[in-house]
């Protein structure tokens, strides 16, 4: 990433999405409270907006992913993207399209490590937001649910392929096919979410390990993210190949002072000890 | 067990091999630096994996760390550190870590049982997510550290990861750094199961004996299928 200019520029006109950058941590709070966060074409077009921005901004280094009010998200405005006295079917089908881009690729893309704080509900669409971030904490009284087969829908867009790719397989099918709530603790034994704390903890617990992020090398974690993406669909031999073009890319994109290259000097000359950092034993 | 190592086995001296009755157990043996794999061990290991491979009467694996510690991970100060070594057995020792850690334990027609107590870190990781049955004590914990200190676990290293935890396990080891206790690992299914810490040892080598049946010694191994299946 070069000068962020004005292409990183943070959107300050946004409606339906709330943000603030703090010490490198930007929360982008969904902020359409009165319709319980649901995502609407206009929600949409400023979530594109603003990710392609942070793609570009360097003074972020990690982001937070929340929902402003009762909850997280209750998923796809759905009327909204298919009510063609509004919007032709042009522009509907557009905005539909551009759903699936800021979850599925602008999102999962980000160079910056993302962290969904999850609270309230998260329903249906919602579950595409949550899987694309690389972490997901949620408070245990959280109502989540894939509620799309109780109005005779399925988990349509990103949907399946999210459940298919953190929960179980008995879970996804279960929660897809029975439409049944389930609590934080539950949706972390599926593997949905990464942890679930108490609802008074939520906040705490997401913004220590935010700032503990922002403290880590950029370059490293970008990569960090990029290789558990890749590695999987390659052959051993194609990730060890991976590897070393990586290793060469780390090593160039590193070399400014304070860099890896400042630091191996640092561990070879026995100044540093890298190892466990000030992390304690546990979870 | 005996302590002479019949051939194909070589001598080493971070390695403590031991070869009876059908079982080779494998001790990470450099408790002064937690049992870190530098460059005389990696060449040791690659060498005894081969070694392995071609043991035909050989019918389960034990992967243990002697001392406190299963092994802290890479010393990467070994491997790019150009004072002491010059740069061909640099690069040699760098091809052996990469042909044991993504070829050799994916291939072994034994069992393989891991026993872990204490730190097993970073580059630590693929011993256990190849071995088919992984015990950890209680004080044993889990982390890749890299990140800390501005690095990645590199390509072959975040495979094994994804391939030895869920999805969000990996990322959350990978981009905190933050080390996980032998509960965790157990819930995230990296560990088989957990044995109070003076036994671990033991109980790898009796489940490793029950697998080997010496009695069943000259009946053909119905292992290197039953691995096919369950490894791929």
């Amino acid at each position: 990433m070069a000068d962020s200019g004005q292409a990183g520029k943070i959107p300050q006109d946004l409606r339906f999405v709330k943000t603030g950058l703090d010490e490198g941590v930007l929360t982008v709070e969904l902020n359409r409270p009165a319709k319980r966060n649901a995502m609407s074409v206009e929600l949409t077009w400023e979530m594109v907006r603003l990710l392609e921005a942070v793609a570009l901004n360097d003074a972020v280094r990690v982001v937070v992913l929340c929902g402003a009010g009762d909850g997280f998200c209750a998923g796809m405005d759905i009327k909204d993207f298919f009510d063609a006295t509004e919007r032709d079917e042009a522009t509907l089908r557009a905005a539909r399209e551009a759903a699936n881009h800021w979850r599925v690729r602008l999102l999962r893309n980000l160079p910056q490590p993302t962290i969904a704080m999850v609270h309230g509900f998260c329903f249906g669409g919602a579950f595409g937001i949550v899987e694309a971030c690389d972490i997901a904490f949620a408070a245990d009284d959280t109502k989540f649910a894939l509620s799309e087969i109780n109005f005779g829908h399925f988990p349509a867009g990103p949907v399946a392929k999210a459940i298919s790719q953190t929960m179980t397989a008995r879970s996804a099918s279960y929660y897809a096919l029975s439409g049944r709530t389930f609590d934080g603790p539950q949706a972390e034994a599926t593997g949905f979410i990464t942890r679930a704390f108490a609802a008074a903890e939520l906040r705490e617990q997401t913004y220590q390990l935010a700032r503990e992020l922002a403290q880590k090398d950029p370059v490293a974690l970008e990569f960090t993210k990029q290789s558990l993406q890749h590695v999987q669909a390659m052959s051993w031999d194609a990730a060890l190949d991976y590897n070393a073009a990586k290793f060469a890319e780390l090593k160039s994109r590193q070399s400014g002072p304070g860099s890896r290259a400042a630091s191996v000097a640092s561990f070879l000359a026995g100044r540093t000890r890298p190892g466990l950092g000030t992390a304690k034993a546990g979870k | 067990m005996s302590a002479a190592l019949p051939p194909p086995y070589a001598a080493c001296g971070q390695l403590a091999l031991e070869r009876s009755d059908g079982v080779l157990a494998i001790g990470l043996d450099r408790p002064a630096k937690r049992n870190a794999i530098g460059v005389e061990m990696t060449l040791e290991l690659e060498s005894a994996l081969l070694a392995a491979g071609r043991d035909a009467g050989l019918r389960a694996i034990v992967i243990y760390g002697r001392g406190g510690h299963f092994s802290a991970g890479m010393d990467m100060k070994d491997f790019f550190d150009h004072s002491e070594r010059d740069a061909g057995l640099l690069r040699r020792a760098r091809a052996a870590t990469d042909n044991w850690r993504a070829r050799l334990l994916r291939r072994l027609p034994q069992p393989v049982i891991a026993a872990v107590g204490g730190y097993c870190l970073g580059g630590a990781l693929p011993l256990v997510e190849c071995a088919d049955v992984v015990l950890a004590a209680p004080d044993a914990v889990f982390g890749m550290p890299e990140i800390n200190f501005g690095f990645v676990p590199g390509g072959p290293i975040a495979k094994s990861l994804r391939r030895a935890l869920p999805a969000r396990a990996a990322s959350y080891a990978a981009l905190t750094g933050r080390p996980f206790d032998a509960g965790q690992a157990l819930r995230w299914g990296l560990v088989s199961r957990i044995v109070e810490r003076g036994g671990l040892r033991d109980e790898a080598l009796r489940l490793a004996a029950r697998l080997a049946r010496p009695e069943a010694a000259a009946d053909p191994s119905p292992f290197p299928f039953l691995l096919e299946q369950a490894r791929t």
